[in-house]
């Protein structure tokens, strides 16, 4: 029965306290919600397996359980730009900022793009909006984007054993150290498109650029990434200097 | 050509952006140069790093702190939906009250509509009055001089009688408004 099936629908105490508060909706209204929408209502469906999309339409029949769980799903991974864009001591505050900008728009969804992209468009906008704040507090440090792209530090040529020796570095921390000096849309880009799995389309959609561009970003900031290693990371001993065309670097493969 | 450009590659290569008509070549330099081959490695460890999650860090009540301030927002939203109703009864109050102060004022500038409103009136008034004094002879004084009864009623009984109608209906509205949002 559609009614029983809607007493497995909670989250955790906390979610439950709050949505059988005096705030707009009925478990029978979440279940016609979900009929309503294909959703087969006669096994007992826990809300944390719906898709985003029915989470939405649910969030905007003021379901806040559903909403929790959007919460739940999104806030490691909102957080994760948040902090790689802006960082600072204050980065949970802004994820939580995210949250509730989208609770605020959230009835405004319409759905022309996926619920992800459109709350990573809130997110990046937020943080660009930090960002500028912090600029003009004079708080925000990054290499400048127009240096020098084509002059990349060669690894040795001597050592037969390079390829080892990377291969068992661990790397993470001094990376992740390392893409707080790239400018914001680098980290933005690398960010979404390895961390979070966005396709290109995507963060163009994100990032309001263009897909060509989206493209040049992620493959400049890597390299940029790879050249700060080379130059002050984890790798900096290995390093054998700026590679030019002219002189003997780079020259005939060994 | 040089290592330094098949850096630039080798990143291509491992984002899938590298025109496919490079791919021989480059591979034929990767089973060649051991420095290629390391910078390759190199790249996609730099990758594998970048798709890592580092520990989110955020508080435990997380969920808890953002779905407070929802639920804060939702009553405020509720609250806000609900006192809308009252505004136009509040308005409709106001304007009866400001009447009702001024309706000596009011009375100047309504006067001669309300002679009009008399003569006009006093016409068919007086017709009805013959047809049912023909009708029902017992009331044929009541409605002899109907006629004149418009005019005879004092304008400034008619503005405060008006106002007054206004005033409890608007203040009715409105405290009926008011109870269901205590209620609610």
């Amino acid at each position: 029965m559609a009614y029983a099936m809607t007493a497995a629908l909670q989250m955790s105490p906390v979610t439950d306290r709050l949505t059988l508060g005096r705030l707009g909706w009925t478990r029978p209204e979440r279940t016609r919600i979900l009929s309503s929408m294909g959703q087969d209502v006669s096994e007992r469906i826990p809300l944390r397996e719906l898709g985003d999309e029915q989470l939405v339409v649910l969030c905007q029949g003021d379901d806040h359980a559903a909403f929790a769980v959007l919460v739940d799903r999104y806030k490691d991974r909102i957080h994760w730009l948040v902090r790689r864009m802006v960082g600072g001591p204050e980065d949970e505050d802004l994820t939580q900022e995210v949250f509730i900008k989208v609770y605020g728009a959230i009835p405004g969804f319409r759905g022309g793009s996926t619920f992800k992209t459109w709350i990573y468009k809130i997110a990046h906008n937020l943080c660009l909006s930090e960002l500028r704040k912090k600029g003009r507090r004079g708080e925000h440090l990054s290499i400048d984007e127009e240096g020098d792209e084509k002059l990349h530090r060669l690894l040795p040529d001597t050592r037969n054993d390079l390829e080892e020796e990377i291969e068992k570095r661990d790397l993470s921390q001094s990376i992740r150290t390392l893409m707080e000096r790239l400018p914001p849309h680098y980290r933005t880009a690398l960010t979404l498109f390895y961390l979070e799995q966005a396709k290109y389309e995507e963060i163009a959609d994100i990032m309001g650029i263009p897909l060509g561009t989206v493209k040049t970003h992620i493959h400049r900031a890597r390299l940029r990434l790879r050249d700060l290693l080379l130059a002050e990371g984890d790798l900096a001993g290995l390093t054998g200097g700026l590679a030019t065309d002219a002189g003997d670097i780079g020259g005939e493969p060994k | 050509m040089k290592c330094s450009e098949y850096i630039e590659w080798i990143g291509q290569r491992l984002d899938g952006s590298l025109p496919r008509d490079r791919f021989a070549e480059l591979e034929e330099h990767l089973t060649v140069c051991s420095r290629c081959r390391a910078e390759y490695t190199l790249q996609k460890k730099i990758m594998g790093a970048l798709k890592e999650g580092d520990p989110s860090g955020l508080s435990a009540d997380f969920t808890q702190r953002v779905m407070a301030r929802t639920s804060e927002i939702a009553r405020a939203r509720k609250r806000a939906e609900r006192l809308e109703p009252l505004v136009p009864a509040l308005v409709f109050a106001a304007a009866a009250i400001v009447l009702f102060i001024f309706r000596s004022e009011v009375a100047g500038v309504v006067g001669p509509g309300m002679d009009v409103l008399g003569q006009v009136l006093g016409g068919p008034l007086s017709r009805l009055g013959s047809a049912l004094a023909g009708v029902l002879p017992a009331t044929a004084d009541m409605s002899a001089d109907s006629s004149s009864f418009v005019q005879r009623v004092s304008q400034p009984v008619i503005i405060l009688g008006t106002t007054a109608a206004l005033a409890v209906a608007s203040a009715v509205w409105a405290m009926r408004k008011a109870a269901a949002f205590i209620r609610g």
